[in-house]
């Protein structure tokens, strides 16, 4: 049921996160969020009604910026679970192309290489200087077999075409 | 009798900060907690980023890891909360569920791993906490570090979901004190112990998140920090430095593994426990350390 125009985006979120609409915006998430030290957010405009309340859901740039730490959860009166649902949103955003840089990066990272970072001189030339044994990651195939049958290569691929598209 | 686990370093220590393994790899054995490698480990993945965009694709990368550690008979280690939280959910998930069990061993076909939920995964403070116990460390204790007061940070992926982690109350820990305690040190309470290190927010906003947790410390009388994840480390003694410049704190507080200051209380040096390697150093913490 549509309740207003206006909070169309939440209607789209109360249909797969029915506990959203139990958000009565009592703000008990605004002090325990460590995303309320970006300027944008106050103890009237908390970070979980940001993201509950965005036109677009899946293209609010601050679902980006949780990082699951469960406090919201856990300190919920109504038994919302706010994390269910940011975590929800990103998942959705990718699949629908829209990921930003630095995620995109990460799970490229892990794809190609087997691991999250590049391994740098630095770490190589510390790690021999320190007597620790090689980096070798022996796990890339594995990996990608694993996101060929998840079809996450394909998503990736969709972010991509998108950014083309917008240049 | 020791006990051998498969150690699961990660990604950002090996990496970023290979001396917290170095540490490890000399401290752990000291307590009889035996290090087997396993080369064929990957990314845990990590759990906020990788976890947060493709659930069934991190899922089945989790349980490729954790079935590593099954073939050898062996329970999990791991230094970093993040890979803690997403192996700990991971196997907690595949246990409880059997569908996506299946669904995830299905994924897994062509791997030549499957996983059975045989193992347990452990961050180091579980085996700490847990499996050895504060008393059994007081014990090996040769060094005790009664001139230090020491503010802990648990941090946030090690406490919560407290039903899969398993560890510690997420809104006043206290497991991490008992450990700091039990090397003779004094832990501190302050203001804002159980709330996240604010790793992903934008540098301007991570610089103000840490300068209010250091402020709290210094007030409760810290002479240093103990973390138990490399990501906490990286934000108390790196973003320490720019914190204590913009905001003009007049302080520092060094940050240390529990590790490290388990190496200390074990009668190794600071260089020993790889402190030439921090980005944040006073003085006066070295001259207790040594007069200890």
């Amino acid at each position: 049921m549509l309740l207003t125009l206006r909070f169309e985006g939440k209607n789209t979120l109360m249909e797969t996160y029915p506990r959203v609409e139990k958000c009565l915006k009592c703000s008990l998430c605004g002090p325990v969020c460590i995303v309320k030290y970006v300027e944008c957010f106050s103890p009237t405009y908390t970070y979980v009604y940001d993201v509950f309340s965005a036109k677009e859901p899946i293209k609010n740039p601050s679902i980006w910026w949780c990082v699951a730490c469960h406090k919201c959860q856990e300190i919920c009166p109504y038994d919302v679970k706010p994390l269910e649902a940011i975590l929800g949103l990103r998942e959705a955003a990718l699949e629908n192309g829209f990921g930003t840089q630095p995620f995109v990066d990460l799970v490229e990272s892990v794809l190609s290489t087997g691991v999250s970072f590049p391994i740098t001189s630095f770490s190589t030339s510390l790690r021999a200087k320190l007597n620790l044994p090689p980096l070798e990651i022996v796990s890339v195939e594995d990996v990608k077999k694993i996101a060929e049958k998840t079809s996450l290569g394909k998503k990736l691929e969709k972010i991509r075409l998108k950014e083309l598209e917008a240049k | 009798m020791s006990k051998k686990y498969a150690f699961f370093r990660g990604c950002m220590i090996p990496i970023k900060l290979p001396h917290l393994e170095k540490v490890a790899r000399t401290v752990l054995p000291r307590l009889e907690v035996e290090l087997v490698d396993v080369n064929e480990f990957s990314c845990c993945p990590d759990p906020s980023g990788f976890g947060s965009v493709d659930r069934l694709t991190w899922l089945a990368i989790a349980a490729r890891n954790i079935s590593l550690a099954e073939e050898k008979g062996l329970d999990i280690i791991t230094l970093c909360n993040g890979c803690a939280q997403t192996l700990c959910q991971a196997n907690h998930a595949l246990k409880e569920n059997k569908a996506l069990r299946d669904k995830v061993n299905g994924i897994l076909e062509g791997t030549g791993h499957k996983f059975n939920g045989t193992i347990r995964v452990n961050h180091f403070l579980h085996v700490m906490a847990k499996d050895i116990g504060s008393k059994e460390i007081g014990k090996r204790v040769k060094v005790p570090l009664t001139n230090l007061e020491v503010a802990t940070f648990t941090g946030c992926h090690l406490l919560s979901p407290p039903e899969v982690m398993n560890f510690d109350y997420p809104w006043d820990p206290i497991v991490f004190d008992k450990l700091v305690a039990s090397l003779g040190a004094k832990p501190v309470d302050y203001d804002l112990k159980a709330t996240c290190c604010g790793l992903w927010l934008p540098t301007a906003n991570h610089v103000t998140v840490i300068a209010d947790k250091l402020v709290n410390m210094k007030s409760a009388g810290a002479s240093c920090i103990s973390v138990a994840c490399p990501f906490c480390f990286q934000q108390f003694d790196m973003v320490q430095l720019l914190a204590s410049r913009k905001m003009n704190l007049g302080f520092k507080i060094p940050v240390l593994n529990f590790l490290q200051l388990l190496g200390l209380a074990l009668g190794y040096s600071l260089e020993d426990m790889q402190y030439q390697q921090h980005k944040t150093k006073e003085p006066i913490f070295e001259n207790k350390v040594k007069a200890g």
